[in-house]
C-alpha cells in the first residue's frame, strides 16, 4: 500500500475505507443469506431459527471485527504521522458503525420483507 | 362413480385382515369407494378387535365425513359397525343357549354330535377351532341378532343389514366379502354359512330383498399361517396350533364339495404359506409387545396377535372383488361355481409388488404404499412431526397452518401413524406397528421395501436413516424412485420435502385455501409432493 502523507491523500482514503465498510456488511448480508439457507428445517418444534440466528449474529460480529482490524494493524502502519493516524482511527470507528449498521439494520430488514424465507425464520417472527 | 363396497371381518385373522383394508385405504388404494366394514366376533374384549377400533377410530377422524375422494392418502370412506355375539353370564355354552335338556331328543341328538367338554366350555373367547359347533352358533346369533335389532349391541348389525338392502337397487348389485381364516375357530365357522346367515338376517329384520339372489359373494380362504404354544385350559377345549394345517386341508375340501358354499359364493382367493410354523406369533409379540413376553392365549384383551403379510394380500384380494368384471361373477353366479384364484410368490420367498396386485398397478401400489410409509416418518409426534406444523402453523415459517377446529383432526393423524408404522413409547423407544410388523412376517429382506427401512428402534437412529435414498430396494420395482437432498448442513431430508410441499402449494394456492375439509386437502397436498419428489411422475 502506498504511504499516506498528505490530508487530501488522508481524505480519499477516509471516503473510501467507509464505501469498503458498506460492501463488506452487504458482502457479509449475502453470506449469511448463503449460511441461513445451509442450514435445513428439523420439523417438529422447529429450533433451527436458533442456530440461524447465532450464525447471522456471529458473521456479523466477524466482519465487524475483521475490517476494524485489517485498518487497524494493516492500513494504519500505511499512514504517516501521528495527527493523520488519529483522524483515520476516528474513520476507522465511524466504520464499525456503518458496518454494524448496514448488516444488522439492512439484515432485519431482509428478515421482515422475507418472512417466508429461511433468513426471515432468524426472527421467529409467527 | 362412487361406489359402495361390503366387507366383512370375522374372527381374530378377520379382525387383522379388515386393519390391512383400513391400511390399504390410507394408502389411496380405494379411490371413490365407500367401504362398509362389519367386524365380527365372538369376543368384544378381543385385543385385536380393540387394535382394530382404535385404528377406525383414528383413521375416520382424519377426514371428516364426506363424499370419497381420489388420488390422495385416506382417499376412502370407511364406516364401522360392529357385532359381538353376547355369551355372557350363566348363558355363555352351547347347553344353555339351546336349552340342553329341555328336549329329551334334541339333547340326545346334540350329545351324539357334541362331546361334554364341547357342549359345556364357555363361548365368550371363541369357539376354539370346533367349527363344527361355531357355525351353528355364528348363525343362530347373527339372525337371532337381527331379529332383536332394536336390543343394545344389535343396531350396528341391522345398520350394516340396512345399507345391504337399499344397495341391491343399485345398477350394480352389492358385492360382499368376507375375511377370515378357515383353520380357526370363529372366522373358520362362519366363513361357509355367513351368505346364508345373512339372507335369514334381512329377512328377520324386515326386509324383504333376497341376499343370495341379488348380491355377490366373495372371500378369503386363509389357510394356516402362523402357529403359537399350546394354551393351558381347564376346560381343555383349546385351539392348537399343530392342528391348523389340517384343519385347514379338511376346510378345502368341504368348501370344494359342498353344494351351498359353491352356490353362494362366486369367487374365493386361496391364499397361505409354504411352512406353517415359519410365523409363531408369541414368540413375536414376545420380542416386540411392550408388555413383554407374553404367552398365547385362547382369547380376550390379550389376544392381540401381530400382523402378518398374508393379510394385507388377503385385504389386496377384497379390492380385486371390489373391482372384478361384472360379467364374471353374474357367470360364476349363475353357473353356481364359484372362482378359485390363487397367486404364488418368488421360490426364495421374496415378496414383489405384482404378487399384491396386478401387474399394471404394481407402481401406483408401489408409491402409494412407500408414500405413506414416508408420510408416517414425517408426521410422526417425535420425529419431524410436520402435523405440529400443520397444527400450529410453526417451523419458523408461514408454512401451512390448521390451527383451531383441526386439532383433533391432526391429532387422529399422529394417532394413525403410530399404529401404522411405529409408536414412541418409554425411553425414546419404538413400538413396531403393522407395516413393520410386516416386514418381520416376510422375514429378513424379503418385504416390499428395503428392510433398513424398518431397523431403527429409536428417533435418533431414525434421524440418520436416509429414507430419501432407500425406501425402495435396490432391485426390482422402484429402485429408480429417490430423491436427492441437496449441499448443506445436518439431516436435510425434511428441508427438501418442506421445499417441495411450499412449490406444490405454489402451483395449486388454492388446494387448502378453497377447502372445506383442509386436512384431507393437506393429505393430498403431500400425497401429490411425494409423487414428484419420488419422481414418479417422470416416465
Amino acid at each position: 500500500m502506498h504511504p499516506i502523507t498528505k490530508l487530501p491523500q488522508l481524505e480519499a482514503l477516509q471516503s473510501n475505507t467507509m464505501i469498503y465498510a458498506a460492501i463488506v456488511a452487504i458482502v457479509a448480508l449475502v453470506v449469511a443469506w448463503l449460511v441461513a439457507n445451509a442450514i435445513p428445517f428439523e420439523g417438529g418444534q422447529d429450533r433451527s431459527y436458533v442456530k440461524r440466528r447465532i450464525a447471522f449474529i456471529a458473521i456479523g460480529i466477524v466482519a465487524v471485527a475483521g475490517f476494524f482490524l485489517y485498518n487497524d494493524l494493516y492500513v494504519l502502519d500505511s499512514i504517516r504521522g501521528k495527527a493523520l493516524q488519529s483522524k483515520f482511527m476516528t474513520t476507522n470507528f465511524i466504520c464499525v458503525g456503518i458496518n454494524a449498521g448496514v448488516y444488522f439494520i439492512l439484515g432485519v430488514i431482509i428478515m421482515v420483507v422475507s418472512k417466508f424465507s429461511k433468513f426471515g425464520s432468524i426472527l421467529n417472527r409467527k | 362413480m362412487a361406489k359402495d363396497f361390503f366387507v366383512l371381518g370375522i374372527g381374530g385373522t378377520g379382525m387383522r385382515c379388515l386393519e390391512a383394508l383400513v391400511h390399504l385405504c390410507a394408502m389411496g388404494m380405494f379411490d371413490d369407494t365407500t367401504i362398509h366394514m362389519l367386524a365380527v366376533d365372538t369376543d368384544a374384549q378381543n385385543g385385536n378387535f380393540q387394535r382394530l377400533r382404535q385404528l377406525k377410530e383414528a383413521y375416520c377422524n382424519i377426514r371428516k365425513p364426506s363424499d370419497p375422494i381420489t388420488r390422495s392418502f385416506f382417499s376412502a370412506q370407511i364406516k364401522y359397525y360392529e357385532y359381538a355375539t353376547k355369551y355372557q353370564g350363566a348363558i355363555n355354552n352351547f347347553k344353555s343357549i339351546f336349552g340342553h335338556g329341555k328336549d329329551q331328543i334334541a339333547s340326545d341328538l346334540a350329545d351324539l354330535a357334541f362331546t361334554k367338554e364341547v357342549e359345556e366350555f364357555p363361548l365368550t373367547e371363541g369357539y376354539r377351532a370346533r367349527t363344527y359347533l361355531g357355525s351353528m352358533m355364528i348363525y343362530d346369533a347373527i339372525v337371532k341378532a337381527a331379529r332383536e335389532h332394536n336390543k343394545p349391541g344389535n343396531t350396528e348389525l341391522y345398520k350394516f343389514l340396512e345399507q345391504i338392502d337399499n344397495h341391491m337397487d343399485d345398477q350394480n348389485k352389492p358385492r360382499i366379502f368376507i375375511m377370515g381364516s378357515v383353520f380357526g375357530g370363529t372366522g373358520a365357522s362362519a366363513i361357509p354359512v355367513i351368505p346364508q346367515a345373512l339372507k335369514q338376517a334381512l329377512c328377520q329384520a324386515g326386509f324383504s330383498k333376497d341376499a343370495l339372489g341379488e348380491c355377490y359373494f366373495g372371500s378369503t380362504l386363509l389357510t394356516a399361517y402362523f402357529t403359537f404354544t399350546k394354551p393351558q385350559d381347564p376346560s381343555k377345549v383349546v385351539a392348537e396350533a399343530d392342528k391348523f394345517a389340517l384343519n385347514s386341508k379338511i376346510a378345502m375340501m368341504f368348501y370344494n364339495d359342498d353344494k351351498d358354499v359353491r352356490s353362494t359364493y362366486q369367487r374365493f382367493y386361496i391364499m397361505g404359506t409354504e411352512e406353517v410354523g415359519d410365523w409363531k406369533v408369541d414368540d413375536e409379540t414376545s420380542v416386540k409387545n411392550e408388555k413383554g413376553k407374553q404367552k398365547a392365549t385362547v382369547g380376550g384383551s390379550t389376544q392381540e396377535n401381530p400382523s402378518h403379510y398374508i393379510e394385507l394380500l388377503a385385504a389386496c384380494a377384497a379390492r380385486d372383488f371390489c373391482n372384478a368384471d361384472i360379467e364374471k361373477l353374474k357367470d360364476a353366479k349363475d353357473r353356481k361355481t364359484p372362482e378359485y384364484l390363487y397367486r404364488s410368490v418368488n421360490a426364495d420367498g421374496v415378496l414383489d409388488f405384482c404378487d399384491f396386485v396386478d401387474d399394471q398397478e404394481a407402481k401406483d401400489f408401489a408409491f402409494k404404499f412407500g408414500a405413506l410409509i414416508i408420510y408416517s416418518i414425517l408426521a410422526n409426534k417425535k420425529g419431524y412431526n410436520f402435523s405440529y406444523a400443520l397444527a400450529h402453523g410453526d417451523q419458523g415459517n408461514d408454512f401451512i397452518s390448521l390451527k383451531g377446529d383441526y386439532d383433533s383432526q391432526v391429532t387422529s393423524l399422529l394417532n394413525y401413524f403410530a399404529l401404522f408404522s411405529y409408536d414412541n413409547i418409554g425411553q425414546d423407544q419404538f413400538k413396531d406397528g403393522w407395516v413393520r410388523q410386516l416386514d418381520h412376517s416376510a422375514g429378513e429382506g424379503k418385504f416390499l421395501f428395503n428392510s433398513a427401512m424398518f431397523a431403527p428402534t429409536n428417533q435418533s437412529n431414525m434421524k440418520d436413516c436416509k429414507w430419501n435414498e432407500m425406501l425402495y430396494k435396490k432391485d426390482g420395482l422402484g429402485k429408480e424412485h429417490k430423491f436427492s437432498t441437496g449441499l448443506g448442513f445436518g439431516d436435510r431430508k425434511f428441508d427438501t420435502f418442506k421445499k417441495a410441499v411450499n412449490s406444490e402449494l405454489k402451483a395449486n394456492p388454492d388446494i387448502i385455501a378453497s377447502s372445506t375439509d383442509k386436512m384431507s386437502s393437506v393429505n393430498k397436498l403431500v400425497f401429490q409432493t411425494l409423487y414428484k419428489l419420488y419422481q414418479f411422475d417422470k416416465k
